[in-house]
């Protein structure tokens, strides 16, 4: 696949420009939510797998091989409205495993593509609730995604909070 | 309202109020016993926090010096004992009522607001009264959303 070259303008990119969203539909079609509200700090950690090998004549060969996406979304504090949060602490309630803590995120790049066609991709990831409870401020249920499968790369409107997700056509 | 309406009709509940026959705004009697005032010192924002989203949260904290202009005549130490009873009581009152969330709030987050009555101590003598001076703070948070 060529490599995305549709940056423009210049300076600093705001991080606010780069949104997970989570699909919490429960229906055919995907219904998204916007997560990281009150997360300072949340990334896409690529993790990758660096293999260094000196050989006898003192040649070092370098290999990344893979990588192991993950991204901590902690603090998460849980709110009545949120589909995530209910879904969440449905995790927690039935010690939910294997695909049944699957779930499909949509990354947006906001700054990357054009307006009303921005950058995206969805992916499934393994959603790892951490704990439940946490301090004063509220209930917290902090989770880690462990990325699996292959991305589907596509573009993204925002409209009013309201995300669309457009699958890119094949070739 | 605003913030000095609520703080003013909050401090009205405070059950030992009935000894204030009036209470201003910036400006207590300080020759005639049985009144007070609450004068506001301003806001100061004591932490911005912002979210990967841009969402801002702003701690602010209001702060109010409550005045109360009581009899006290010259070595009158039992009128003195009283006083000071009642400088305390409030100061008490206003700590049970924010922590049992009855306090009047200012932000719009779910996070519990702190609202302190500190440092109550006798600021001034006239003749026949005593002005007491007690420090109210009120910390809450505001969260603007960036859509």
């Amino acid at each position: 696949m060529a490599d995305a070259s549709f940056i423009s303008g210049a300076g600093a990119i705001k991080r606010e420009e780069f949104k997970i969203f989570a699909d919490v539909g429960t229906g055919s079609s995907p219904e998204w939510e916007l997560q990281g509200s009150r997360i300072e700090d949340m990334s896409l950690e690529m993790n990758p797998n660096v293999e260094t090998i000196t050989d006898v004549t003192g040649s070092t060969e370098v290999t990344l091989d893979k990588y192991e996406k993950q991204t901590n979304v902690s603090p998460y504090y849980a709110k009545r409205e949120s589909k995530m949060a209910a879904w969440l602490y449905n995790v927690v309630r039935e010690e939910k495993t294997l695909t049944d803590v699957e779930k499909t995120f949509c990354c947006v790049n906001i700054f990357a593509g054009s307006d009303g066609a921005f950058d995206a991709w969805t992916q499934k990831a393994v959603v790892a609730v951490q704990s439940f409870g946490g301090n004063t401020k509220g209930v917290q249920i902090p989770y880690n995604l462990h990325w699996i499968g292959e991305k589907t790369f596509g573009t993204a409107a925002i409209s009013n909070g309201v995300l669309t997700f457009t699958k890119a056509s094949a070739g | 309202m605003t913030a000095l309406e609520k703080i003013r009709a909050w401090i009205a509940t405070f059950p030992g109020f009935d000894i204030l026959g009036h209470f201003y705004v910036d400006y207590a009697d300080h020759a005639d016993p049985g009144n007070g005032g609450v004068f506001p010192t301003g806001l100061v924002e004591v932490e911005r926090r912002e979210d990967i989203l841009g969402n801002t949260t702003v701690t602010n904290q209001y702060n109010f010096g409550i005045y109360c202009v009581l009899a006290k005549a010259d070595g009158d130490d039992v009128g003195a004992s009283i006083n000071a009873d009642w400088v305390s009581d409030i100061q008490e009152w206003v700590q049970e009522q924010s922590i049992t969330g009855v306090a009047p709030t200012f932000g719009n987050t779910d996070d519990r607001e702190i609202v302190r009555a500190q440092n109550g101590a006798l600021y001034d003598t006239g003749e026949g009264t005593a002005t007491y001076m007690v420090q109210l703070s009120v910390q809450f948070k505001k969260f603007y959303e960036v859509i």
